[in-house]
């Protein structure tokens, strides 16, 4: 029997997987706090990201990409729930409070699209490149530079 | 004067400074979703019938127990997931007709679940004539059924154009 540091009524994790996901899980977080502004929900993204890396942990080649593209887009759902809430009941969700002394930009980060603002957090904050955020993000990187164009006007639009 | 790209590095790294987290392996145990793991599957009709009972109490209650039920919604395997068999298939926010085509054109069979307003709502086998596909949309593989939530819509309503904006830009 293969050893784990997963729990002892739970499924058999691959002990590669349990270091990836020692490795990666704050990293994801903090990447998922970024793009949706709450760190309850992007705890829970990132931890729905790895499970869904971990059903297919034998046959995926890039786990690290995978498990970004997996993040990104499970932010992009919470986001737009969050649009739908507001949207379809009409009340208001708790506003977030700024984890940071700068404010007015973050509140303009949480104002770009989803896609825009998870473009510019991963160029800004993990210092990817085209390629990379393309990949993340399942488009082409000449698109991602349009993404964070576009981003960088509407900011300083808002911060102007 | 600092200028936006050096300004947003430092906020980010800021924010993710003060983001401690414990990674810890036996959370992926308390976390796992059914579906996607679990070899003993309850009945169809229990599956169907919780699907039925969370969409029909989805508006219906409002506010914080609303993002629950859309939370529990999503722990079924949402087609619209990365690698879901709808992921960027165009089908949010069309009308119930154009969805249907779509649907019975994969071979599904389609059964809708039409939210008239916040407190009332009723499945039907036909497509209602108003409306749009929010979302959700459970499709049930072992049986080649699906079963669609459907919301009124308002093409016209500055918060309903936003969602689809950003639809449009996720895909």
């Amino acid at each position: 029997m293969r050893e784990t540091t997963a729990g002892t009524t739970g499924p058999r994790w691959p002990p590669e997987f349990v270091r990836f996901y020692e490795d990666e899980f704050a990293g994801l977080v903090r990447l998922c706090r970024l793009v949706v502004g709450r760190l309850d929900v992007a705890e829970e993204v990132a931890q729905e990201a790895l499970l869904a890396l971990a059903a297919r942990w034998q046959v995926v080649d890039k786990p690290v990409s995978y498990a970004r593209r997996s993040a990104v887009h499970g932010c992009y759902r919470h986001l737009k729930r969050a649009g739908m809430e507001r949207a379809l009941v009409r009340e208001c969700l708790p506003q977030v409070v700024p984890p940071t002394s700068d404010g007015e930009l973050w509140d303009a980060l949480q104002n770009l699209t989803p896609r825009r603002r998870a473009a510019v957090v991963m160029r800004y904050w993990q210092d990817l490149d085209d390629a990379c955020i393309g990949e993340a993000l399942g488009c082409r990187p000449a698109t991602v530079r349009s993404l964070i164009h576009r981003a960088l006007n509407d900011l300083r639009r808002a911060v102007a | 004067m600092i200028g936006i790209e050096e300004r947003l590095r430092v906020m980010l790294t800021d924010v993710a400074m003060a983001t401690n987290v414990q990674p810890d392996a036996r959370d992926l145990d308390r976390t796992q979703r059914r579906p996607a793991h679990s070899s003993v599957r309850p009945p169809t009709w229990r599956r169907r019938g919780t699907v039925v009972a969370l969409v029909s109490a989805l508006l219906a209650s409002g506010g914080i127990a609303t993002a629950t039920v859309l939370w529990q919604l999503r722990a079924t395997e949402s087609p619209f997931n990365v690698d879901g068999p709808l992921y960027c298939s165009g089908l949010q926010f069309q009308p119930p007709s154009e969805v249907r085509a779509q649907l019975e054109g994969m071979g599904y069979n389609v059964e809708w679940q039409y939210q008239f307003s916040p407190s009332e709502s009723a499945l039907r086998t036909q497509p209602p004539d108003e409306g749009a596909v929010i979302e959700e949309i459970v499709l049930f593989e072992e049986e080649g059924s699906a079963l669609v939530l459907v919301a009124p819509f308002d093409p016209a309503d500055p918060l309903h154009q936003r969602l689809v904006r950003n639809e449009d830009d996720l895909c």
